[in-house]
């Protein structure tokens, strides 16, 4: 029995010290590498990673391949002064790769956004959570992205201990949002909701879209020399709103017992005013249009009329690949229903939350949000800038000028630590963490928000010393290899 | 469209009477003119680059017939009916006259048979209010629908593109002359045009210039540009600290020395060939070779001076270095070798790269650009891309060498391993193993230190981005070779064979990360284009080496002589 297991074992070895195992490991890393360039070509390099350089079979891979040279210097055992440069080759290799496992296990790679003026310790990484909040009890769970093809199958995850389910994810999403009728007795902000679709517009085509008078981002829109709101009754007058005069404006007004009206000024300040009757809305009835009066050949048809309207955020799927920098980014999205009531269906995308009463009366917000993780300290911007290429508004270079600020929540110290300017190739070190100049959200007139990268990584050192190895290895290794051959030429000769 | 066209007509008050086609004016010295700083592009440039990079941009080439490239574009703001009627705008993709109901196969067409075109307004008016309605035109030339690459839109785009660049020059708009008044070395100039309207002594002697072009007085406009040439340099902030790179560009310019060390590249290649056997043709290949190596080394270093940094941010001027890299494996080996083959091999190689590298300017951009920011760390951008690009080189050697050590084993197949042939299978294996070893350790430090630079200024020492993930794939390629043959598993003949397989990997590190995935970090090398050229490239080398690896099956070599 014994004699097997050693004879299991010896063969193992055997295999493990093998050069064919080399050949076999490092073409197969090369195959695979190659597969995850040509899919984070067609897809993006979430899905890259996703199936490949954060996969576990990978980490296998390269595992198998540290043990493959781990096993193949100890063969050599002794060692003796000519395996000098094979070692410290081989022993840079381990060393990378024990630093990186080490970086992976430990470290930290994440961004940190600052404003100008403000303060921030919250580095976010690119990994998701699910954030509760019951009362003051604040609890996280990973919930990680997938690709479209994982989520397509994915059926569904129970989270006992907030009461919920992830019933699906959108890898891409966008959001859509939409407009339902709420029963009067719903604890949702809800306020009326007209759609409305423009004929005869100028600019051609035919423009539609929700005005919901529950949040002033909805109330109104404006459409060339016109603009169309929407307001209850007796609330606000037209000039006290504060847009310019000399717009055309087209109101609908609702009142509290869901009856609508609207009042129209021409530009030139000519005023009309009418009742709808709502009654033409029914399915099946012509449709109801309205003439706002203008010279301008502009007419408007009420598509819908939502007394107690509220808006919903549903998503969907994007196909569009995210090109360059300055495009949006798809962010995920994910569907959840509550566990005491499989009906109550809700989107969240990332960065999102919401908030809902469980059936005990108690009050919980849920979230769906990047992972973060508190610095020990914070960052204060203090002034970005931003240079061009002379004559040109192509970006030559960026930086940022900043404070550590150790104690946030004192701010009459905030200006006493000197300011320290980070720049594409001068980071900030502080604590262990790097701050990197990433990048910025370009604004108009000019940037005020930096994005730094941040960084921990305690595997540093030993990836540094195992490239300096490898190098010096692999230069002696082909040293030796001149020397053996001029020797071997002056033996024959 | 045809609108701005006469504006400058009407600003100058020449009255065109063009005769027929535009022709270069007899006798002209242009060397003012040439020299006369222009601010385009994000930094400060001789008129005399100003005019080949817009001549590029709209034609496709960097000069245009007889005519001097500054001269071209004079003529143009004299003359702009007459070339309108010139076929001077480049459609390069076919399906574009197909969509442009343009004659089909043809690539050079005028101004005017374009504005002819109904089909060609229209586009151009979509391209203009921003894409969307001409078939989702994007800058990017990826389609805004699809998400895919679109060769057809992004061609019709710079169609567009091409007549307005001309509509700008013909109206001054593009052409910068007058340096701001402050100290500011980076305040926008104002162009020709904006001058117009306030005017002041640059437009006014500018004026003047472009009159005594249209009287054509040969002396008049060059006394005027020299005064030109004057006033502006005078108020150019800080102008003596740039007025030598501006020479030095214009005799770079001129001179064009990779071309010239290609032509000699080439020839000194062909001398190699019979150097083994006379001595006359050996001191002409040894002439004509150090003859090349000194411009292209020259070149090199005209290029460093002018842009303020080493040539090795885009493809084109790796191919620079990487040639360069061919050339300095080989003179290493070959002091040991004495080995004519491999300078002849080594030569053709160089020659070939500088000539595709001149071929198709609008591929391989040879504009020197500024650098984008996370580019502007001199120190670890030039080693870590000298070191990479440098290991780049010496597999081109390996592989070069080793095609001919492949054809070597169709002869032994024809006529028997001989131990002639044996003996220089043998040595051809000994220089593109140890081009190998060179590559390899080059290969290993460069990517290393990319992770050192990225670390460095971003933090992360790798990040697998394509670009990086390439170049370790080309090293694991080359250490799977490298310990192949240390097991014994490839031989004398697995060596050349693996090697010439091995360098696909390099290609695509090199080329195809940049110009087929398009995908990651690197996005600041990333262009289209050459595909056909490459492909066709590595097809005819996969076709050899299963040809030579069917022809050494068929006609099995003893054991004996393969040990």
């Amino acid at each position: 029995m014994r004699e097997s297991l050693s004879r299991i074992f010896e063969s193992i070895w055997r295999v493990l010290i093998s050069l064919k195992l080399a050949v076999l490991v490092i073409a197969s890393l090369a195959v695979t590498l190659s597969v995850a360039t040509v899919l984070e070509s067609l897809h993006d390099a979430k899905t890259a990673q996703y199936y490949v350089y954060r996969a576990a079979w990978f980490y296998g891979l390269l595992a198998l391949l540290g043990l493959n040279i781990l096993a193949v210097a100890l063969s050599r055992l002794p060692w003796k002064r000519k395996h000098t440069p094979f070692l410290m080759a081989h022993a840079g290799i381990l060393m990378i790769l024990t630093g990186s496992w080490i970086t992976y296990r430990d470290g930290l790679d994440g961004s940190l956004q600052v404003s100008e003026g403000e303060i921030n310790s919250a580095v976010e990484l690119d990994q998701h959570v699910l954030v509760m909040k019951v009362n003051e009890d604040v609890r996280t769970v990973p919930f990680d992205w997938m690709p479209a093809p994982v989520a397509e199958k994915f059926s569904g995850k129970v989270f006992p201990e907030f009461g919920i389910r992830v019933d699906q994810i959108i890898p891409d999403a966008e959001p859509r949002v939409r407009f339902v009728e709420m029963p009067g007795t719903a604890v949702e902000k809800s306020a009326p909701a007209v759609q409305v679709k423009i004929i005869g517009a100028p600019m051609g085509g035919a423009p539609e879209f929700w005005l919901w008078a529950g949040d002033a981002g909805w109330s109104s829109q404006k459409l060339g020399p016109a603009r169309f709101l929407i307001r209850k009754e007796g609330r606000q007058d037209l000039e006290a709103l504060g847009f310019p005069s000399g717009e055309a404006r087209f109101d609908f007004v609702a009142s509290e017992k869901g009856a609508l009206s609207f009042e129209s000024v021409s530009v030139r300040g000519e005023k009309k005013t009418g009742k709808i009757d709502l009654s033409k809305l029914k399915p099946g009835s012509p449709p109801l249009i309205l003439e706002p009066g203008w010279k301008m050949p502009i007419r408007i048809q009420l598509k819908a009329f939502l007394a107690n309207g509220a808006n919903r955020t549903d998503y969907i799927p994007v196909k569009v690949k995210p090109q360059g920098m300055g495009t949006t980014i798809p962010q995920p999205a994910i569907r959840i229903s509550l566990l005491e009531n499989p009906e109550s269906k809700l989107w969240l995308g990332l960065g999102d939350r919401a908030d809902f009463t469980s059936q005990d009366g108690v009050r919980r917000l849920i979230g769906y949000y990047p992972k973060r993780v508190v610095l020990p300290f914070g960052i204060q911007l203090d002034r970005f800038e931003l240079k061009h290429n002379p004559g040109t508004m192509d970006p030559a270079a960026y930086s940022s000028f900043v404070r550590v600020v150790d104690q946030i929540k004192n701010p009459a110290e905030l200006n006493t630590p000197p300011v320290h300017h980070i720049t594409m190739n001068e980071p900030l070190e502080n604590k262990g963490y790097t701050f990197y100049q990433a990048s910025y959200i370009p604004e108009i007139p000019r940037p005020v928000t930096t994005i730094l990268s941040v960084n921990h990584d305690p595997g540093r050192v030993l990836k540094y010393w195992g490239s300096i190895l490898l190098i010096l290895g692999s230069i002696s290794l082909y040293l030796v290899k001149v020397v053996q051959r001029k020797r071997k030429v002056e033996g024959t000769s | 469209m045809k609108k701005g066209f006469i504006v400058l007509i009407g600003l100058l008050g020449l009255n065109l009477s063009a005769q027929g086609a535009p022709t270069p004016l007899p006798g002209v010295r242009l060397n003012d003119l040439r020299l006369l700083p222009v601010q385009s592009g994000g930094r400060l440039k001789p008129f005399d680059e100003f005019a080949r990079e817009t001549l590029l941009a709209i034609t496709g080439s960097r000069s245009y017939g007889a005519f001097d490239p500054s001269e071209t574009l004079v003529s143009m703001m004299v003359d702009p009916k007459g070339w309108a009627d010139e076929k001077i705008i480049r459609i390069s993709v076919p399906e574009v006259n197909q969509q442009l109901l343009l004659e089909p196969g043809r690539k050079m067409f005028s101004p005017n048979e374009l504005f002819s075109s109904n089909a060609f307004l229209q586009y151009a008016e979509g391209i203009r209010s921003g894409g969307k309605s001409a078939e989702q035109v994007t800058g990017t030339g990826i389609n805004a629908v699809s998400g895919k690459k679109d060769p057809r839109g992004e061609e019709l785009r710079r169609v567009v593109d091409r007549v307005e660049r001309f509509q700008a020059i013909v109206t001054g708009a593009l052409w910068t002359l007058t340096p701001p008044s402050g100290s500011d070395t980076d305040a926008p100039w104002k162009t020709f045009a904006e001058g117009m309207v306030t005017s002041n002594p640059q437009v006014e002697i500018a004026g003047a210039m472009l009159k005594c072009y249209l009287d054509r007085q040969a002396e008049c406009v060059q006394e005027k540009s020299a005064m030109l040439r004057d006033a502006v340099e005078k108020s150019v902030p800080a102008f003596s600290s740039v007025e030598n790179k501006l020479k030095a560009e214009v005799w770079y310019n001129r001179l064009r020395p990779f071309l010239q060390a290609m032509i000699f590249y080439l020839f000194a290649g062909l001398f190699w060939l019979f150097a083994s056997r006379h001595a006359f043709p050996r001191m002409m290949a040894k002439f004509l070779t150090f003859s090349a190596v000194f411009l292209h080394v020259l070149g090199f270093l005209l290029r460093s001076y002018v842009a303020d940094r080493p040539p090795v941010t885009n493809m084109y001027e790796s191919i620079i270095w990487v040639s360069l890299g061919v050339m300095v494996f080989s003179f290493l080996l070959y002091r040991k070798n004495r080995q004519v083959v491999l300078m002849s091999t080594a030569c053709i190689l160089a020659g070939f790269s500088l000539f595709a590298g001149d071929a198709a300017p609008l591929v391989m951009d040879p504009t020197i650009r500024p650098l984008v920011p996370v580019l502007r760390s001199n120190y670890w951008l030039t080693i870590h891309v000298l070191t990479i690009t440098l290991s780049y080189g010496a597999f081109m050697l390996a592989m070069g060498i080793s095609n001919v050590s492949l054809f070597q084993f169709v002869k032994i197949a024809r006529r028997g391993d001989t131990p002639e042939l044996s003996q220089r299978v043998a040595s051809l294996n000994q220089l593109s193993y140890r081009a190998l070893m060179f590559g390899t350790v080059l290969l290993a430090a460069g990517t290393i230190l990319g992770g050192v630079w990225a670390d460095y200024s971003w933090g992360r020492f790798w990040g697998w981005d394509p670009k990086e993930v390439w170049a370790l794939i080309a090293l694991l390629a080359y250490m799977a070779v490298l310990h192949g043959r240390y097991a014994g598993w490839v031989g004398r003949f697995a060596l050349p064979l693996w090697t010439v397989i091995c360098f696909s990997t390099v290609v695509m590190a090199w080329y195809g990360v940049n110009f087929v995935l398009g995908a990651g970090l690197h996005s600041y090398g990333f262009s289209t284009g050459g595909q056909a050229f490459v492909a066709s490239f590595l097809l005819a080398q996969t076709l050899f080496c299963l040809m030579v690896a069917w022809i050494h099956k068929r006609n099995p070599v003893t054991p004996a002589a393969e040990a």
